[in-house]
């Protein structure tokens, strides 16, 4: 195969598994701090209904920590997920204060590895 | 420690395939870019093997990046005669009749004993019998003895050495290169009527050569 092809090809899947990196680790940890807002808010009124989601986003971290380790540090997503089992821990302890925040604490790692995806100027330079 | 072995393995084959596309140039003398991309292969690749966090891809796309990078630009230095030249400087005459260019010696930062150190590797103890001396784009020290200095061959018992110089490339890719008009005595009008005399346009031209008697040697683009 001529070297002009492999290198255009090169060139096209890089930009590709970049483009897709961001919007794959955007999207999941958008939709998983959204999801640990909505667990705040239901803590206030329902700690039941607040560990049942607190599960779900459990799994749901589960299945995407696989694909989110192509992009991202291992020990950020693993942080992630000792957060959202503190959190989990909490609630079945009925201990709402460190709930909130660890709660607080989830939204920051998640921050962290969705600022670090984003393509600024501040981050390229 | 399995996770580290098998990195190892996979950037190993990832890199040994890389610099085999990127093709023997970058396993002989390298140019200045080819020097830069190989230590920063060796940096990038040693990366994901220490540091067990970080995912291979952090790895593996900037490879897939360099490698791309360093054949596209490559492939413009076939294309551009001016970007070669940015890209890779071009070859200086430090010794032109046993005559050193001090000038040229200071421009490279490269000093006296440099080049006789140089010469000396070239089994060249006098520079009197040196009639050119290059560096190359590479930093390596081509030399040219005078014609009584050289070497004799089996053709060359019977008449002596003729002193025709040494051949300049004086048309490289249908492009006048002016920078070695002083070593072989030549201009653009004479360059311009030797090609008109063989029946040939410059830009069919791979490679004219002259020396410094005007023989003249052209080797044609291939279609």
């Amino acid at each position: 195969m001529s070297r002009r092809i492999i290198a255009v090809t090169f060139l096209i899947a890089s930009i590709f598994l970049c483009i897709f990196a961001s919007y794959k680790v955007q999207k999941v940890c958008n939709t998983a701090t959204e999801k640990v807002e909505n667990i705040i808010k239901v803590s206030e009124t329902d700690l039941q209904d607040a560990q049942a989601q607190t599960e779900k986003i459990y799994e749901y971290w589960q299945q995407n920590s696989a694909i989110l380790r192509l992009f991202v540090g291992t020990e950020k997503i693993l942080n992630v997920k000792l957060s959202i089992y503190e959190m989990l821990f909490l609630l079945e302890q009925n201990n709402v204060e460190d709930f909130l925040e660890e709660a607080a604490n989830c939204k920051r790692s998640l921050h962290h590895i969705s600022e670090f995806e984003k393509l600024t100027l501040n981050a390229v330079l | 420690m399995t996770t580290i072995a098998i990195r190892i393995f996979i950037v190993y084959c990832l890199v040994a395939v890389f610099i085999r596309i990127m093709g023997k140039r970058q396993l002989g003398e390298l140019q200045p870019g080819e020097l830069v991309i190989t230590i920063l292969i060796s940096e990038i690749a040693a990366a994901p093997i220490t540091d067990v966090d970080k995912p291979l891809l952090h790895s593996i796309i900037p490879l897939m990046l360099l490698v791309s990078f360093e054949i596209i630009s490559s492939l413009f230095t076939l294309i551009s005669v001016k970007f070669r030249t940015v890209t890779e400087g071009n070859p200086v005459t430090v010794i032109r009749n046993g005559e050193l260019q001090q000038k040229q010696i200071k421009k490279l930062r490269f000093t006296i004993n440099d080049i006789l150190a140089a010469l000396r590797q070239k089994d060249v103890f006098d520079i009197e019998d040196v009639e050119f001396a290059i560096i190359e784009t590479n930093g390596t020290l081509s030399v040219l003895l005078k014609p009584d200095k050289r070497n004799s061959t089996p053709s060359s018992y019977d008449k002596p050495e003729k002193d025709n110089g040494m051949p300049c490339p004086v048309i490289i890719d249908g492009k006048i290169i002016t920078n070695n008009f002083k070593d072989c005595f030549t201009d653009n009008n004479e360059i311009e009527s030797a090609v008109k005399r063989k029946n040939i346009t410059k830009e069919k031209i791979a490679l004219m050569t002259m020396d410094k008697n005007k023989n003249i040697n052209i080797i044609e683009k291939e279609d």
